[in-house]
């Protein structure tokens, strides 16, 4: 089984994002940078699925060169070898992540193509399903559970109320939630041998995507800053404010 | 649950700006590592740290190690870890890949412990004493040992102990009781207790290797006349598998300040008459062995006061940032100016800076040291070979007491700095404290350090190990202290780095007729050398930083003070740089003049502490 499976760097979730004084994005010096915890789930799927039916995981990354790094981290948790499309994220949207991400599709054919459910520096939490659009495949978002089963798999999603579960045919595309597995870390002697694993950087172009985005980002700014409470003396005075202040009722 | 962090910035900053670790690619012995490899193993041994060892250090305090009928009983937490700390593998991060290590210099060993004994100190003590039975096997044991031992230890499935202590042999190791039989098969039947033994008994591995020192039959009393044996609980099969049991059990555990999930065991060799030790080497060669160890293990010691001191550091910095006390100094009268957190407070940035400045003078001090080690092992100029192993003789016992010493101060002052908060068990930082107080004592205690650096290191090679380090130290005093910002801290290094040869003379004119002199001051004259290594680490790390700073000025166009006070306070980098210049400056003008002190003490040539009846 062939799974092609996404490692993408994010900002790591614990570091104080700050925003450049003009606006034009975060302020990227001195921060610390992680795998998407929601790429680890699916690579720890990845991995576990290639381990119990064979094949191969392939990681893939879109990112600057810096990106390789933690691509190696995925290389040193099991997958067989790495793909880097290189872009910097401000050249990315949503829309253009998924058409490059199924032209890699197409490119390596694999049998499943697992994503985390989404990427917690953005949040956007579209990828996943805007590739399955793009390829016509079968998709089951937000997986708690995937069981492979000749040719076909079964996958317990998470939504509003319980749990579901769907059969796809394969291929298709699959994302992960936190709650399916809990991701292994490298082992030492892995991370030596992940810098021997194979890294290819392709670009846009070679893959024959028009690097052109739906959507533009015109400027970043910081939630407001939470202002002091007061103390409401009655529930009247409570669903006043709710109304005429704060505008919910 | 406590968080652990560590300054992945100043970790980075010394390995790749200041030693530039990353030119040890250049030699044959480290080929196989650049900066990126660095970069992945500092990242993953940093995520195993906080994700794995750091939820269980409060777990480890809190229920404690128990002795319940004849077994010693560690936290589950701890089994667990130790069951990923295994399938890591990363006990062999510095053993050589010929024995199925990484081959990792020790500078990133020095990296991984930071991390690890940082994150829990009182898991990271068993499996650090796993390396150092590997190294004395690897260096001094028969193919058949490496055979039978080697492949269990280093992939972590044994664990290692260190048994040197008995009941009257502490300091005095010499006085050593444990005795050594040679049996007809080549073995030796090993009879005798052992106390204070680090990871005695416990059921993380599957067996323990113990390194004891015991004396065989005709041996002279006396340390020279120890030898150093491999006793396991459970004898190795031929097939180096777990075989009979070895007649190894312990007698009780220790219930201690801190450390708490560690198990301290008294251990009990051959109490049936049936226990069995391979030889290390020689007969009678057994303390010459143990001090080829020692400067690894002496070091690590010296890097758990550093890694507490600074994690407390990390805790105090992040409480300081939260909390609110009073308003800000210049408003103090007036009631209704808003209350600041207490990082503004002037006495509260003291402290920390205090903590801050040691902190990254301990890591300094240590990781160079280490690269030392490491360029001493991998460079083929015998002269620099013998410079190199020469320093890292003469700074093991720095790194070891000034290191604990120091390290242990940093933590004393994160409490402080929490207040109220700093003496509750709800906060991390009083568990560092009590954590930390027992890297002064054990590897040798502080005291004992303090002799080995007069008696032994200061003398070695008729003293031009001492000599020379302090002339490279005078080298950079003499290029560096006209600079603009540093100069005047520059001078002060060199000041102090004279009274401490100065000292050093008088030991040696004097020591041989009153040899208390040397001994009553020895602790001091240590702690004053401890200064002058680390203000000049600190000073050539300032100076790095400085250009750096000056550079990112200059690229900004910041020509005035308000515009580089402003990139500093948004550039996360600008920042990091500036505090070092800044770590260098405090540490020169509030510790390093103690030297000053310490020198005049010392030359006073006061027996008070002599002629006092007690």
């Amino acid at each position: 089984m062939k799974i092609l499976v996404t490692a993408k760097r994010v900002t790591d979730p614990d570091a104080k994002i700050r925003l450049k004084p003009d606006g034009s994005g975060i302020e990227t010096a001195g921060l610390e940078y992680k795998l998407n915890p929601f790429c680890e789930n699916a690579l720890e799927a990845a991995i576990s699925l290639v381990e119990a039916h064979g094949g191969e995981a392939v990681a893939v990354t879109l990112g600057d060169d810096a990106a390789v790094q933690n691509l190696r981290t995925a290389l040193a948790m099991g997958a067989a070898r790495g793909i880097q499309v290189k872009v910097t994220d401000a050249e990315l949207d949503s829309d253009l992540t998924a058409r490059i991400l199924a032209r890699v599709f197409e490119a390596e054919k694999p049998d499943l193509f697992l994503l985390g459910k989404q990427a917690v520096d953005g949040d956007s939490n579209q990828v996943g399903q805007l590739v399955a659009e793009v390829l016509g495949l079968p998709q089951a978002c937000f997986a708690s559970k995937i069981q492979v089963t000749d040719g076909k798999v079964l996958v317990t999603r998470e939504v509003d109320g319980g749990l579901e579960t769907l059969e796809l045919t394969l291929p298709a595309v699959i994302t992960a939630d936190l709650r399916l597995n809990q991701p292994r870390l490298p082992k030492l002697p892995d991370i030596l041998k992940a810098k021997r694993k194979e890294v290819k950087t392709l670009t846009p172009a070679d893959l024959g995507v028009e690097a052109t985005r739906k959507v533009e980002t015109v400027s970043y700014e910081a939630p407001p800053q939470r202002a002091g409470g007061v103390r409401v003396k009655t529930v009247q005075e409570l669903v006043e404010k709710l109304k005429n202040e704060a505008k919910v009722l | 649950m406590a968080d652990y962090v560590a300054d992945l910035r100043d970790i980075r900053f010394v390995l790749f700006e200041f030693l530039k670790i990353q030119e040890l690619q250049k030699t044959g012995l480290f080929k196989d590592f650049g900066k990126d490899d660095y970069e992945s193993f500092l990242t993953e041994a940093y995520r195993f740290a906080r994700e794995v060892l750091a939820p269980i250090n409060e777990v480890g305090d809190r229920e404690g190690v128990r002795f319940e009928d004849g077994r010693v009983v560690i936290p589950a937490a701890f089994v667990e870890a130790y069951q990923r700390y295994r399938e890591g593998g990363w006990v062999g991060a510095v053993q050589s890949q010929e024995v199925g290590g990484i081959g990792l210099p020790w500078v990133m060993g020095q990296v991984i412990h930071e991390f690890f004994l940082g994150a829990c100190l009182s898991f990271s003590l068993t499996t650090g004493l796993s390396e150092g039975v590997i190294g004395l096997l690897t260096d001094f044991g028969t193919d058949e040992m490496k055979r039978l031992f080697v492949p269990k230890l280093i992939s972590a499935e044994w664990s290692g102990t260190m048994c040197l202590t008995e009941p009257q042999a502490g300091s005095d190791v010499g006085a050593s009781r444990c005795t050594a039989t040679r049996l007809p098969n080549g073995r030796y039947r090993i009879e005798g207790t052992k106390i204070f033994i680090t990871g005695g008994d416990h059921d993380m591995a599957d067996n323990v290797v113990h390194a004891v020192l015991a004396r065989t039959p005709d041996a002279p009393a006396g340390s020279k006349g120890l030898s150093l044996f491999i006793v396991p609980k459970y004898r190795p099969t031929d097939e180096g598998e777990k075989g009979e049991f070895n007649d190894v059990k312990a007698g009780r555990i220790e219930h201690k300040m801190g450390i708490k999930g560690s198990p301290t065991c008294v251990m009990n060799f051959g109490e049936d008459g049936g226990c069995e030790g391979w030889l290390l080497g020689n007969e009678m060669d057994g303390i010459k062995i143990m001090f080829h160890m020692m400067n690894e293990a002496r070091v690590m010691v010296g890097c758990q006061g550093m890694t507490l001191g600074a994690a407390a550091y990390q805790a105090a910095l992040a409480y300081a940032r939260e909390r609110l006390q009073g308003p800000h100094i210049t408003k103090m009268k007036d009631p209704k100016a808003p209350k600041v957190p207490i990082i503004e407070h002037p006495d509260v940035r003291r402290m920390l800076m205090w903590q801050k400045s040691v902190t990254e003078g301990l890591r300094a001090l240590l990781y160079a040291t280490a690269y030392y080690a490491d360029q001493a092992r991998a460079t083929d100029d015998p002269a620099l070979k013998d410079k190199y192993q020469g320093w890292l003789e003469l700074l093991t016992p720095i790194c070891k007491a000034y290191g604990s010493d120091m390290g242990y101060k940093a933590c004393d002052l994160a409490v402080q700095t929490l207040g109220g908060y700093g003496y509750v068990t709800e906060y991390p930082v009083e568990q560092y404290l009590r954590d930390a107080r027992i890297a002064a004592i054990y590897e040798g205690t502080n005291g004992i350090q303090a002799l080995d650096l007069v008696g032994r290191k200061l003398g070695l090679k008729g003293g031009s190990v001492f000599m020379g380090y302090l002339k490279e130290v005078q080298t950079f005093v003499g290029k560096m202290k006209g600079h603009p910002t540093l100069g005047k801290n520059v001078a002060r290094l060199g000041d102090a780095a004279n009274q401490v040869g100065q000292v050093a003379m008088k030991f040696a004119t004097v020591g041989s007729q009153d040899v208390v002199f040397p001994t009553l001051n020895a602790y001091p004259f240590l702690e004053s050398f401890g200064h002058v290594s680390a203000a000049f680490y600190l000073l050539q790390e300032a100076l790095l930083a400085d250009e750096q700073l000056q550079k990112m000025f200059k690229e900004a166009g910041a020509t005035s003070l308000t515009d580089r006070r402003k990139l500093i306070e948004d550039n996360p980098e600008a920042r990091f740089y500036h505090g070092k210049v800044q770590s260098a400056q405090f540490f020169c003008t509030y510790v390093l003049p103690e030297v000053k002190s310490k020198t005049e003490t010392i030359l006073s040539g006061d027996k008070s502490a002599m002629d006092v009846v007690f």
